[in-house]
């Protein structure tokens, strides 16, 4: 196959701008699956990316595109995951590709996630074609986000594409620019081995496999391959394309995108990032950027009442299998017993994992507030990362510095919101560093914000504050230095380790009054009064009282009823499975996260 | 040997909207159909040894079938088993349906005891409860049951409805003593799941009172009612001296019980058995000879002991201490000692789910 006649591009946008829709009609459009056959948003597989209406797992899919200029192309459509969480997976990707169509709404117009993205394509030297979507809907305005488009990412107005993925408009002028603008990709079939892993995934027949970019040489079954990373090696049983069905192929050659399956039984072993190069003869250099997934947020995760350390434990090492970015060591808290420390890309990444190991893997489990990665500086010089912030020393004479990790938070909003949010970001410890208008409407701001304030309740707050209309997008900056503080929270003087947090010393007052009377909503009733108090260090600063329960009762008992009755009781217990016993207090799951909801 | 009989009577006039007991508003066989199953059923007992002391009609509404009913029924009842040892017959009677004349009437078939579904002494009570009657027609039905010769009366109310203050409840219970009644059994209403109040309830349709001011409304109700000579003998049940309800106390102490009837349960060496449900399967069974029996508990060892836990600790009369060793001291406030026995006491009533849930643990682990 001559590499002419290969394209191989990823969509870009931001959450909700359609586009797994839009990629639905592309293959529709070149005939890969029948409209019968597609399913609504082709691409996401997971059941819960589908609920969400998210991407969070990235594929492949190969087309074949009869071209107005009679040839036939094929097109590797590389899908990428829509949410910051994600942010490097986006990068390998785009790593991937020579093009990327980038995909705006044309009623919301250019949102940060979109602005993101297009760096992320820019630095990988992406051909960058422009589309604007739902423009059948009635509030599109295309020419305020063609001026947009040119205004904010310099790309010509008349590049622009408009169209309507869910009404099929202007789905073959997208595919015949994808021939025309985007070049074909480079590679050496002589040269050795060297493939990009972009995404992985387990599967039950073929073991772990991993999607990959053929830069040089090619792969077949029987080669015997080699992961840069780690040095480990495998031998190739099967490599393929998604059309979109898993389809085998004699081989893999430079230029092309496809599946390359081993029999590895650990999806660890294929990290994102990585090249695969032939051990018989290996590739000098990787394709460069690898970064091991390196978590940001770690919560506590333990069983709940009713399910078993060792339960948890394989259902966790079950999940992991098919999850790269989560990293996992036991911990054992004096609250909740023996659990695990569970790292994290990001919020979004911890509630699937929550929600798929409740629902998929059958634990039921209690997470614990997230925390971000904390760097202390001891004064013996030495540097110690805190997952937990109960590894914090007790004593503070040890501590030169605390450091917490900073983002860099790009918001776009409409300017009738601009004094909310920068209120909001001043609150949250934000450092302005630009303010532009994007157009008469939308300003663009850009804060230094800690992550920890990110992941708090930012989210909500920023939606809410804009009726939903602002957007936002954060990448790491580093960390540094600030006046924290250690919150210990009591329940009936007893400190609740997997209550505890780290926060900034002049928002410890509010914090910890609010977090009391939220503790006081969520903790139900008890058969005896409950103390909930929070302090730093020992010294107490904010307290409430739980009156005990006063009725739970079986009003009517009689003969005919015993049998039933008991049964009524025993559901009531059940309910209470997803409590926590800690000591006489039963805590609920709720009470764990609220340490989220005050700031 | 089985001391107590029930007999469920599943007929109604309506569905209460808080009720789930058994019963049916349109039944496919009529009364007299009905309790010839119900005698057709003991027959197949025959191989138990039955001497009642207590007779219990329970429902459903027992009071839709006419007292001549009943007067036959006793008859062909006491050519099957010996009704000599006899000393409480109980009928549940709903205030729409028996005159005066009726009561006469039942004073003569062996119904020594009725328990009268008041419900409320307030209109807007008995509105917010879904029930037809008035408090005038109430009144008079109990007052026309002791006119009649009754002298062991029970009436039954409810507290904790949509609206109700702890002064009205006051009011009704004032009112109540007023009647010429020797029992009163007081339910906290509770939205079961399915029932109509429990659909309600779980869609916030239905609003009941908080947890304070029901608890607020029961210590305010034990006053009251012992204050007025009613002991406290079981969690919802008062009675004067002498007139507690022996068949209720079978019930709450382990005796044997057999009980007759769509969905009757019975207690019986050791084993609590349910008859189906199903009026009709119920009918096929005993016609067929076969006993209608679909349910079944076997309790043995701690389940024995926390069966019996979870009903002998509803009485004043409580438990032998022994039994209580694995309490949590912290409990101990919710109990009182008294003569080798501990018994819940007021708070500890009210909270009797929970102290079980706990006394469960401490027992089944």
């Amino acid at each position: 196959m001559s590499l002419e006649k290969v394209r191989n591009f990823s969509i870009i946008a931001h959450v909700d701008h359609g586009k797994s829709t839009l990629a639905d009609r592309l293959l529709e459009f070149t005939g890969a699956v029948s409209r019968r056959e597609l399913k609504e948003q082709m691409l996401d597989t997971l059941e819960i990316e589908r609920e969400r209406g998210i991407t969070i797992k990235l594929q492949a899919v190969r087309m074949f595109y009869k071209a107005k200029d009679e040839q036939t192309y094929t097109l590797h459509l590389i899908d990428t995951p829509g949410h910051v969480d994600f942010s490097y997976e986006v990068s390998r990707a785009l790593a991937a590709c020579e093009g990327a169509l980038l995909l705006v709404d044309a009623t919301q117009g250019i949102e940060a996630q979109t602005v993101a993205n297009f760096w992320k394509a820019v630095e990988q030297d992406l051909v960058i074609i422009p589309v604007i979507n739902k423009i059948d809907l009635p509030a599109a305005d295309p020419e305020r986000v063609k001026r947009q488009i040119e205004d904010i990412l310099g790309l010509p107005s008349d590049d622009v594409i408009l169209a309507s993925a869910k009404e099929g408009i202007g789905i073959e002028d997208i595919l015949e620019a994808i021939v025309r603008r985007i070049p074909p990709p480079k590679g050496d079939p002589g040269k050795p081995l060297k493939a990009l892993i972009f995404d992985s995934y387990y599967d039950a027949y073929r073991g772990a496999v991993a999607f990959v970019r053929v830069f040089d040489g090619e792969v077949k079954p029987g080669t015997k391959i080699r992961l840069f990373s780690t040095g480990k090696e495998f031998e190739v049983t099967e490599v393929g394309a998604q059309t979109p069905k898993m389809t085998r192929f004699e081989r893999l050659s430079a230029g092309d995108v496809g599946y390359i399956a081993a029999s590895i039984k650990d999806v660890r072993d294929i990290r994102v990032g990585d090249t695969i190069t032939d051990a018989r003869n290996p590739a000098p250099e990787p394709v460069p950027g690898f970064r091991p997934a390196k978590p940001m947020v770690y919560a506590g995760i333990y069983p709940s009442e009713g399910y078993t350390y060792e339960e948890l434990r394989d259902a966790l090492e079950k999940y992991a299998i098919n999850d790269a970015a989560i990293q996992f060591e036991p911990e054992t808290s004096p609250a909740l017993g023996l659990g695990f420390r569970v790292g994290f890309l990001g919020l979004l990444h911890m509630e699937i994992v929550q929600e798929r190991l409740e629902r998929e893997y059958g634990v039921s489990i209690i997470t614990t507030a997230p925390s971000v990665v904390y760097r202390v500086r001891l004064k013996n010089g030495e540097i110690k990362e805190i997952r937990n912030p109960t590894e914090l020393p007790e004593n503070w004479g040890f501590i030169e510095a605390i450091e917490e990790p900073f983002v860099l938070l790009t918001i776009i909003t409409p300017k009738d919101y601009v004094g909310n949010i920068m209120s909001l970001c001043q609150e949250k410890r934000g450092i302005q560093k630009k303010f532009v208008y994007l157009d008469p409407n939308t300003v663009l701001l850009e804060y230094e914000m800690p992550l920890s304030e990110v992941i708090m309740d930012f989210h909500d707050k920023v939606k809410g504050l804009s009726k939903g209309y602002a957007s936002y997008d954060y990448e790491f900056i580093g960390f540094r230095e600030e006046d924290l503080v250690k919150l210990n929270v009591f329940i009936n003087n007893e400190p609740v380790d997997a209550l505890s947090f780290i926060v900034h010393r002049d928002k410890a007052y509010r914090r910890a009054r609010q977090l009391v009377e939220k503790l006081k909503d969520v903790i139900p009733r008890q058969l005896f009064e409950v103390k909930v108090q929070a302090g730093i260090g020992s010294k107490i600063i904010a307290s409430e009282r739980i009156p005990p329960l006063r009725a739970n009762v079986t009003a009517k008992c009689y003969g005919g009823d015993i049998t039933r009755k008991k049964k009524l009781l025993e559901k009531q217990k059940e309910g209470k499975k997803r409590l926590k016993q800690f000591g006489k207090v039963e805590l609920p799951q709720e009470a764990f996260l609220t340490v989220l909801k005050v700031d | 040997m089985v001391k107590a009989l029930y007999l469920h009577i599943p007929f109604c006039s309506q569905k209460c909207p808080y009720c789930d007991f058994v019963s049916f508003v349109e039944a496919p066989l009529d009364h007299r159909a009905y309790l010839e199953l119900l005698l057709r059923e003991l027959e197949l007992y025959r191989d138990f040894e039955i001497l009642p002391e207590s007779l219990y009609f329970g429902g459903g509404t027992p009071s839709l079938i006419k007292p001549e009913l009943y007067a036959w029924f006793f008859k062909e009842l006491s050519k099957r088993i010996d009704l000599s040892h006899v000393e409480e017959a109980s009928l549940e009677i709903n205030p729409e349906d028996y005159s005066l004349e009726d009561f006469s009437k039942l004073r003569d078939t062996g119904i020594n005891r009725v328990s009268i579904g008041v419900q409320s002494l307030r209109e807007e009570g008995l509105r917010a409860l879904g029930r037809k009657h008035t408090v005038k027609r109430a009144v008079e039905t109990v007052e026309n049951a002791h006119r009649a010769g009754f002298e062991n009366i029970n009436i039954d109310l409810i507290f904790g409805y949509e609206g109700q203050t702890a002064e009205e409840l006051k009011e009704e219970l004032e009112r109540a003593l007023e009647l010429p009644i020797k029992h009163l059994s007081l339910y906290l209403l509770t939205p079961y799941e399915d029932t109509q109040f429990g659909h309600l309830y779980e869609r916030g349709l239905l609003k009941l009172p908080s947890e304070d001011s029901i608890a607020d409304m029961y210590e305010l109700a034990c006053e009251l009612l012992e204050g007025a000579g009613f002991y406290h003998y079981e969690v919802s049940n008062f009675a004067l001296e002498g007139f507690q309800c022996r068949h209720n106390l079978a019930y709450w102490s382990h005796e044997e019980f057999l009980g007759l009837g769509v969905s009757a349960w019975s207690f019986i060496n050791k084993v609590r058995f349910g008859n189906t449900r199903n009026i009709r399967l119920y009918a096929r069974k005993v016609l067929e000879g076969k006993k209608p029996v679909e349910y079944e508990e076997v309790l043995e060892g701690k389940e024995l002991l926390y069966d019996y836990l979870f009903t002998a600790l509803r009485t004043s009369r409580g438990v032998p201490k022994e039994l209580l060793r694995g309490l949590e001291p912290e409990l101990y406030e919710f109990f009182e000692e008294k003569g080798g026995r501990l018994a819940l006491n007021r708070r500890g009533m009210l909270l009797i789910n929970e102290v079980l849930l706990r006394l469960k643990k401490a027992i089944l682990l």
